[in-house]
């Protein structure tokens, strides 16, 4: 006898051992009470199916995938995704390097003590009977999040990058459909020092995860040469925006940024390049079929470069009615920064 | 008015298919709301499928229910906790004994319902391969893979 044969013997043996005494109670026609539960219940998660599987579908096709974007297994993204949701993620509890990842900036908590501890963490998700996906990785570090706060808080960042999908219904061209994985998306989920959680939020690799270095002094971003360009030029107004620090690198995607006020926009150019150096442009710009704007500035003064990225949304999915305020706390948060940096006094004058 | 074709082959066969749903699906509540729904669906089918292999039938629409909830659990799974899966497997009311079984659970639904078929029901594969719509060859193979993965869950397990 093979092992398989062993093996299957073994399978029959206990299928047969615990099945004895099962026997069915009988059969309706027109179905019980329970059934019927069922049949509402297989119908609402069949909605829920078709809610979910667009939501993906739609999710995925708006953020189009730039065609020549660097495979995710590269790891350039200091290690995080560098693997699907199933495979065995690299141990690490710390982030190494900055990265944006959508509306956070994620900064090295460079030695600060972790809060929650993270046996404090794994225990609480332990008695929820919740077991990370082998991808996930947990990583500290100290959190900025566009547009609600100024100021880094450390927080643990759970990753996981691909998504599972649920697989098509068969048809006769392909009667037995796979899962279906999108390896480029990447969710996270916060947790605070009080271990509430983040809704997982979930977006494509590449576009919004961009790495920042704002600590490199002086030395060109070789990996990342658009990184370089951030802000060069002048204030434009009005215009269609097409400016984003991908372009040329992954053709094809394009963001738009800014989403000041043309008068703010040029007091804040003012402010920047007043802070030494030269070479900053801020873009103000509302196009309405771009439901995120960001405004991004980069320093490239003598002293440390020094990035700042703000987030906010544009009218298409407020019906123009939070247009002013999210703006205008995009540009609140802004000043902010740069009162930390004394550029506001500028900017309020 | 149910044939009596119809009851006899409820009667002879509904343990078996309780027992293959159980295995298939996990929780027994589950199965014999899933047999109800396959029987009522082979009910409405019978003149065509008595013909043919209505017991076949009934376990490739208790495969499709599997996979069905499988899915279902997969959307759970994402539309909450999208970075977490359950760990809990108080649910299935399985005796320890049974870690084979148990292991079974962690395949896809076709995967489980091959080494079942192959195995416990002891049907040759070129059954199997019908009742599946696949060819013999991928019986073999996902027979082999299975029962690799299963080795491979026990491994971890202990």
């Amino acid at each position: 006898m093979t092992p398989d044969e062993r093996l299957g013997q073994r399978l029959a043996e206990q299928c047969r051992e615990a099945t004895a005494t099962m026997t069915f109670r009988g059969w309706a026609p027109t179905g019980s009470p329970r059934h019927q539960r069922a049949l509402i219940a297989l119908a609402a998660a069949t909605v829920l199916l078709v809610v979910s599987v667009t939501a993906v579908l739609v999710g995925a096709s708006h953020h189009t995938p730039p065609a020549s974007r660097p495979p995710s297994s590269t790891g350039q993204w200091g290690g995080i995704c560098a693997g699907s949701w199933k495979q065995q993620a690299p141990a690490g509890t710390d982030f190494t390097t900055t990265l944006r990842f959508g509306g956070i900036l994620v900064q090295p908590a460079n030695g600060r003590p972790q809060t929650p501890t993270e046996h404090q963490l794994r225990t609480r998700y332990h008695s929820d009977f919740l077991r990370p996906f082998p991808g996930s990785q947990l990583r500290y570090g100290l959190v900025t999040r566009f547009g609600l706060s100024s100021k880094p808080q450390g927080m643990w960042v759970l990753t996981t990058c691909g998504h599972l999908s649920t697989p098509d219904k068969p048809t006769p061209g392909n009667p037995h459909p796979q899962d279906r994985v999108y390896p480029e998306l990447i969710t996270y989920s916060l947790i605070d020092a009080d271990l509430k959680w983040s809704q997982p939020i979930s977006f494509q690799l590449g576009d919004p995860v961009c790495p920042v270095d704002i600590t490199a002094h002086g030395v060109p971003d070789t990996a990342h040469p658009s990184n370089q360009k951030l802000v060069t030029g002048h204030v434009t107004g009005g215009e269609l925006c097409t400016f984003d620090p991908f372009v040329g690198k992954y053709p094809g995607s394009q963001r738009g940024v800014a989403g000041l006020p043309e008068k703010d926009a040029q007091r804040l150019a003012t402010a920047l390049n007043s802070v030494g150096g030269s070479g900053h442009e801020v873009r103000s710009c509302e196009n309405p079929a771009i439901n995120e704007v960001d405004i991004l500035a980069f320093s490239t003064s003598d002293g440390p470069q020094q990035v700042w990225i703000i987030r906010a949304r544009c009218p298409r999915f407020t019906n123009g009615e939070l247009v002013t305020g999210e703006a205008g706390a995009a540009y609140d948060h802004f000043r902010q920064v740069l009162n930390d940096s004394n550029a506001g006094n500028i900017l309020r004058r | 008015m149910v044939s009596e074709d119809f009851a006899s082959f409820v009667q002879r066969h509904g343990d078996q298919f309780l027992r293959y749903a159980v295995l298939l699906l996990g929780d027994r509540e589950d199965a014999q709301d899933a047999v109800q729904a396959a029987l009522e669906r082979t009910y409405r089918r019978w003149d065509q499928v008595s013909t043919q292999e209505p017991a076949g039938y009934v376990r490739t629409a208790l495969l499709n229910q599997a996979r069905d909830r499988h899915r279902r659990r997969l959307v759970r799974l994402l539309a909450l906790p999208r970075q977490f899966e359950r760990t809990s497997n108080s649910e299935d009311g399985l005796d320890d004994r049974y870690d084979l079984i148990r292991a079974t659970r962690q395949l896809p639904p076709r995967q489980r319902a091959v080494l079942l078929l192959k195995y416990w029901m002891d049907l040759p594969d070129a059954a199997i391969a019908k009742e599946l719509g696949c060819s013999v060859g991928t019986v073999k193979s996902q027979a082999s893979r299975g029962l690799d993965r299963l080795r491979a869950l026990l491994r971890e397990e202990s």
